[in-house]
């Protein structure tokens, strides 16, 4: 635990460009414990009380974690914009969605081409409402790997080319709501337009976990809990039936924890 | 804080990592009040909360945010006016076993 005076608001002042993500380095044990830097998206050293040789260790960050500076020990803390949610088609479980989302502080993008669906009557917690054909607003948005995609819309109009939109680009999740029967027409379709059979991994469909869910909300969480266990590798389950770790483990730089000579303070 | 082309500006908010911590961190020092940051910045196996978690603690004793789940929240509070005190930063250890969750309190 590290504990210091509150710094300005002023010491928090990068941006940081879509994909890419923002490095905090402060010393927390050694000579210059407390020293900070923050990294963001432009070149050059940014931040208020800035200590500029400390961005020589920012580029070997990937993840969050304690690294070892002139015999100093370092946190790095590594901060990404919001996750995306893009939700296409703006029936009831879309608000569900776009409700948990918030909650989970993701941003929620909701395409429907039909105005009267796509309303923020009708979806008040989405972040954006883009009346417009799906694969062209999908296209246009510039889907990343921070991106996930839950296709609702079972129109035949607007599903196959939805899904070869979705496809294209490399969202970290793409959910497709809809009976087992559907997911195997729509498939042979995606192949029959030349998708390779090996691509239709990337749809999880019919999306969600197992939880037996049936109302909006319950499907949400479903799709939701899915698309978090895709995000850490994991794939549902039980936690008491399993082994392993029950966070997240971040993808780390930080020492091994057995190089790490506590400091031990009394608890009380 | 998000822009069109989906970059981001940085904020303290996004550091506290907790939009209900920042609206207290701001509602403190508008009393001007001093406070401190207490970060997550080891943790083993299964700790109650990830690295990176944050509190908020005023010199009054008021706390918001967690690093936790409850378990140390107290012995951090006292800590950190040690820390406004003197104006020195410090890093703490505490264990997260189950036993010496008990030995510190469990809310």
């Amino acid at each position: 635990m590290f504990v210091e005076a509150a710094p300005s608001d002023l010491s928090f002042d990068v941006d940081v460009a879509a994909g890419d993500a923002a490095v905090l380095l402060t010393v927390i044990e050694g000579p210059e414990i407390g020293q900070r830097l923050l990294v963001g998206s432009e070149p050059g050293v940014r931040g208020g009380d800035a200590r500029p040789a400390l961005a020589a260790i920012a580029d070997r960050v990937e993840d969050s974690g304690i690294l070892c500076w002139r015999g100093q020990r370092v946190f790095a803390e590594v901060f990404r914009p919001a996750q995306r949610l893009v939700i296409v088609g703006a029936i009831d479980i879309a608000e569900a969605l776009a409700h948990l989302a918030n909650a989970l502080g993701w941003r929620t993008i909701c395409i429907d081409p039909r105005a009267v669906f796509a309303s923020s009557e009708r979806v008040p917690s989405a972040s954006e409402l883009l009346v417009e054909w799906p694969d062209q607003a999908l296209r246009a948005l510039d889907v990343d790997e921070d991106t996930a995609i839950v296709v609702l819309l079972h129109d035949e109009k607007f599903i196959v080319p939805t899904l070869l939109s979705a496809l294209e680009a490399p969202a970290s999740y793409i959910g497709v709501l809809g009976s087992r029967h559907a997911q195997a027409a729509w498939h042979s379709q995606l192949i029959a337009a030349g998708v390779p059979r090996q691509e239709l991994v990337r749809l999880h469909g019919p999306a969600g976990l197992d939880i037996g869910a049936s109302t909006p909300i319950e499907v949400a969480v479903a799709v939701f809990a899915e698309i978090l266990a895709v995000r850490s590798g994991r794939r549902g389950g039980f936690l008491r039936d399993g082994r392993g770790a029950i966070t997240r483990r971040p993808l780390s730089v930080a020492v091994p924890a057995k190089e790490i000579a506590p400091v031990h303070r009394a608890t009380r | 804080m998000s822009e069109p082309g989906g970059g981001t500006r940085m904020t303290m908010l996004h550091w506290l990592g907790d939009a209900s911590a920042a609206a207290a961190l701001s509602r403190w020092r508008a009393e001007g009040k001093a406070c401190a940051i207490a970060t997550v910045v080891f943790t083993r196996n299964s700790a109650p909360r990830p690295l990176g978690s944050k509190m908020v603690i005023c010199e009054d004793g008021r706390m918001a945010g967690s690093v936790s789940g409850g378990c140390v929240e107290n012995a951090v509070a006292l800590e950190a006016r040690t820390v406004i005190a003197n104006d020195a930063p410090v890093l703490l250890h505490y264990g997260f076993t189950a036993d010496q969750a008990f030995e510190v309190g469990l809310p």
